[in-house]
């Protein structure tokens, strides 16, 4: 997950308090018909970043998308692009382009005709115009192609030429709505990769809109989790799945475990919370903003777990039940283990064996135990 | 043989063959008579025109076929100038078609479903009165002392009534008004169907409003323009009613020197023979129009 580590190094303009953010929201939202669909949101963006709008569907995010293209007015708030106000410039008049989920490409013109519409719209001579036709051909490899018509090709060749579309008038921003929902899975496992190469290529900001949380976190440098309009969460995808502020992103993100229960002590270093589900104390090591006595969850990542058959020495961060269900996904198995509580618990196993030869199996006794460092308290 | 027959059973001939034998019935027979008639000769009397067939003696079949009928079409420059206004006339009323039609249709095109029934429903409302009564109704308006002239005069924007009635210009007036619904359906159908996002697309790309317009609404709507064309020039060109009961004597369309040539001067092989000329005159806009269809197929044949 998340982006190899020469580039993340490079590419952290967000922990630099000096740096200046290329794409600024302020404040914006909008509503329909009474309804808030994006609220308040503020947003700061790099140059060259790949920024990811994670949400379920109806959660504002297209609508956000629409606002930046210029195709939606916000209701109120600002946006300015490099420096610039662009919030009241039409969507015509704006640095920005955008990659439609459907594609959009013009059915009666060839691929060619297609990439240079945005080109010919600038008045840019003929002669260069067909230079840059070329070289965005080149880049998603579509060259064979030029003089076929969008209805003569295959998704995945669609989908190249929107790109090369969206990125030959090189725009500050682009934008990217579910560029891969209308590939099937093994194309769009492949294209994720190529779209950040050639994203680092060209080295254009892309802002892109999905649901997928598993591209959003193969492809961003950052990512923001929207519900109900706000944006819940922004960080890199390592934050967002290690530490989520609150149990919604937890959720949204991969599977969690949760316990309840009460602060019993909360210290610098620690904290101490009584969880009658597990029968048992919890003991997580950092601070958290909750007074002894609150009401708090505890998480857990499923694949953080550790089963065994025999009782491990710590006291704290461990409990037993029985396995009542095991998922078997191949490269892991899924173990749901019932609490005396009647609470199931989530352990993702690696398959060390072969199935036959696995040492726990149905309605066997085991123990969970997690590290302190690997859980965290969620107080929202 | 038996599978012959049970493929018979379900195909889809059964379906399609009562239009057509219908067709081949009142339009291919008829046709043909016709054809017949325009290769034979004058003759006073019932029917008013010879046989094709003069004899059949010792195995020898002897057909006249009489092409006088064509060449005299050709020396009467009458002919060839009411051709030529017939197409004129249905040109400029295809062209007032349009031009009322586009922005109509693609204001239809634009507005919320539950609007869009209503102003379709307004759209074919003219259709459930009868089209005599219809054109008949624009003599009330357009003569001398018509509603459009009674108006004029009590405005002071003329002192004495237009001549309007009878003349060209109500014939073009009669055919708009009759026609528009026809280039408005097929032109509606065909922008309903065009993607929005396509517009956003080209709005995204930088194109103004007007370059989006030319660019990509238009384009797009060809098919529709090309059949509502079609339906409004065929038919408009043979036209018969509108010219006779708002043009002039100086109107010379084609209906209605074909309707002096059967019934005043009843010389039905030149009728036929003009008749039959119309039609090949037809023949070449009807096969633009199934050039547009394939096209059309062509490219939202994925869609």
């Amino acid at each position: 997950m998340a982006r190899r580590a020469k580039n993340s190094q490079k590419m952290e303009p967000w922990q630099d308090l000096a740096a200046k953010p290329y794409i600024q929201l302020e404040g914006i939202s909008k509503s329909f018909r009474g309804m808030l669909t994006v609220d308040d949101v503020n947003l700061s963006i790099f140059q060259g970043e790949f920024f990811s709008l994670l949400g379920p569907s109806g959660c504002g995010k297209t609508t956000l998308l629409r606002i930046l293209a210029g195709f939606e007015a916000p209701d109120e708030g600002k946006i300015y692009i490099d420096g610039i106000d662009v919030t009241h410039r039409p969507a015509y008049d704006r640095p920005v382009n955008m990659m439609f989920q459907s594609y959009a490409l013009f059915p009666h013109m060839t691929v060619e005709q297609n990439i240079a519409f945005g080109l010919k719209q600038e008045r840019i001579p003929k002669a260069e115009i067909k230079n840059r036709v070329q070289e965005v051909l080149h880049l998603v490899q579509m060259e064979k192609f030029a003089t076929r018509y969008p209805h003569q090709l295959s998704g995945g060749q669609r989908q190249r030429v929107a790109l090369a579309r969206s990125l030959v008038k090189r725009p500050k921003l682009l934008l990217l709505d579910e560029p891969l929902a209308a590939l099937d899975k093994r194309l769009r496992e492949e294209t994720q990769f190529e779209l950040v190469n050639i994203q680092e290529e060209v080295g254009v900001t892309f802002i892109m809109v999905t649901h997928d949380q598993e591209e959003a976190m193969t492809m961003s440098t950052r990512l923001g989790v929207m519900d109900h309009g706000r944006l819940r969460q922004i960080g890199t995808p390592n934050e967002i799945y290690e530490y989520p502020h609150s149990e919604y992103v937890a959720d949204f993100i991969g599977s969690m475990n949760k316990f309840e229960g009460n602060v019993v002590e909360n210290e610098k270093e620690y904290v101490l919370v009584d969880s009658p589900e597990i029968g048992g104390e919890l003991y997580v090591t950092h601070a958290v903003e909750a007074p002894v006595g609150s009401y708090v969850k505890v998480a857990i990542r499923p694949e953080k777990v550790m089963m065994t058959t025999s009782a491990p020495s710590s006291k704290r961060n461990m409990t037993k039940g029985i396995v009542k269900d095991i998922g078997y996904l191949g490269d892991v198995s899924i173990y749901h283990v019932e609490l005396q509580s009647g609470k199931i618990v989530l352990a993702t196993q690696p398959n060390l064996v072969r199935l036959a030869e696995r040492p726990v199996t149905w309605e066997d006794q085991v123990y969970l135990s997690w590290r302190a460092e690997n859980s965290i308290v969620l107080t929202s | 043989m038996r599978m012959l027959w049970d493929r018979l059973k379900v195909s889809p001939i059964w379906v399609a063959a009562p239009p057509y034998l219908w067709a081949i019935l009142f339009f291919l027979i008829p046709f043909f008579i016709v054809l017949k008639i325009s290769f034979s000769d004058l003759r006073l009397g019932l029917p008013p025109y010879g046989p094709l067939i003069e004899s059949v003696e010792q195995g020898v079949l002897l057909i006249k076929l009489n092409f006088t009928n064509y060449t005299f079409v050709g020396t009467d420059s009458l002919y060839l100038l009411s051709y030529l206004e017939s197409f004129l006339i249905a040109l400029l009323g295809t062209a007032g078609c349009l031009l009322l039609g586009y922005p109509l249709a693609y204001g239809l095109s634009k507005t919320t479903p539950r609007w869009r029934t209503i102003l379709l429903m307004l759209i074919v409302l003219p259709f459930w009165t009868s089209f005599l009564l219809r054109v008949y109704a624009w003599i009330g308006i357009l003569s001398p002392h018509g509603v459009l002239n009674n108006l004029l005069l009590k405005c002071g924007i003329v002192s004495a009534p237009l001549i309007l009635l009878n003349t060209t210009f109500a014939t073009l007036l009669g055919i708009i008004y009759c026609y528009l619904p026809f280039m408005v359906l097929p032109l509606y159908t065909s922008l309903e169907k065009i993607d929005y996002t396509l517009t956003e697309a080209a709005y995204d790309l930088g194109a103004r409003p007007f370059q989006v317009f030319l660019k990509i609404i238009l384009p797009l709507s060809f098919p529709g323009i090309a059949a509502g064309s079609m339906l409004v020039l065929i038919p408009a060109m043979g036209e018969f009613v509108i010219p006779e009961l708002l043009g002039g004597s100086q109107t010379l369309m084609i209906g209605k020197i074909l309707w002096n040539e059967f019934f005043t001067n009843h010389d039905w092989p030149v009728a036929s023979a003009l008749a039959i000329l119309m039609l090949c005159f037809l023949i070449i806009p009807l096969s633009i129009f199934q050039h547009f269809q394939e096209r059309q197929a062509r490219f939202w044949n994925e869609n």
